[in-house]
């Protein structure tokens, strides 16, 4: 019976670990895509581009960085927050089975 | 300041049999490439409306560039949301109680439209970004002609 537990929680642990490293994987990508559309506007700028067509780039990447920011935002505080508190929970009960 | 272009330069535009210099000190503040051939007559290649000729290349490049990029990261957004949608529906196969796993799934809903949303933009800045791929090879092609 006590294995059993142990086992589940071992297995919750283990669910949260691996959830948890693909969103942060996920926001580490969103903030990299974020990060090389600001510079491809900031590449076109400085080398001249069509003032015509710049406006329409440089909005396209404002709304990109106001989407991209709310995204990690939600990813952290409603998903990662809500893995994190069952983690320190199932660690806490791990940690009772293992004393007793 | 007048330098004179190194050998990637020179091939990434596409000249071989003349010395190219780049000057970024001319009176409108913006680059300028001359070109001088083998009777050192001197070819300035601006087209004179203030966006140069031999540029277009780099900045359809860089353009086609970013569209790669937000199509990488289109086709990432959805794999992770599949992954992701995986874990939630083995929860309770990993021993999670249904009071922890259902706030998750509401969660994962709101997840999931907030990815369709970001997908919807991608589209759309795919094609804008086409569009002026498209309008530059216009611009392009009447250079040329002229």
């Amino acid at each position: 019976m006590e294995n059993n537990n142990l086992q589940s929680l071992a297995n919750q642990i283990n669910w949260c670990r691996t959830t948890k490293n693909y969103l942060i994987g996920l926001n580490k990508e969103i903030y990299s895509v974020a990060t090389n559309y600001q510079n491809t506007v900031d590449g076109l700028r400085n080398r001249g581009y069509m003032a015509d067509l710049l406006p329409q780039i440089e909005e396209m990447n404002r709304e990109f960085k106001k989407i991209s920011s709310d995204l990690i935002g939600h990813i952290e505080k409603e998903h990662l927050a809500y893995i994190e508190k069952q983690s320190v929970g199932i660690r806490g009960a791990l940690e009772k089975v293992m004393r007793s | 300041m007048i330098d004179k272009l190194d050998e990637g330069k020179r091939l990434e535009q596409g000249v071989e049999n003349q010395d190219i210099y780049y000057s970024d000190s001319n009176d409108s503040g913006k680059s300028t490439i001359i070109t001088t051939d083998t009777q050192d007559n001197v070819h300035n290649i601006l087209n004179g409306a203030g966006m140069k000729k031999d540029k277009y290349a780099n900045h359809i490049q860089m353009l086609k560039d970013a569209k790669e990029d937000l199509l990488v990261f289109k086709r990432h957004i959805q794999k992770i949301r599949d992954k992701y949608k995986h874990q939630i529906d083995t929860m309770e196969n990993s021993g999670f109680m249904e009071e922890t796993v259902t706030p998750l799934k509401n969660k994962y809903q709101v997840f999931s439209l907030k990815i369709d949303e970001v997908d919807r933009q991608l589209a759309q800045h795919d094609q804008k970004i086409e569009n002026q791929i498209e309008a530059l090879n216009a611009l392009r092609a009447i250079g040329r002609i002229n």
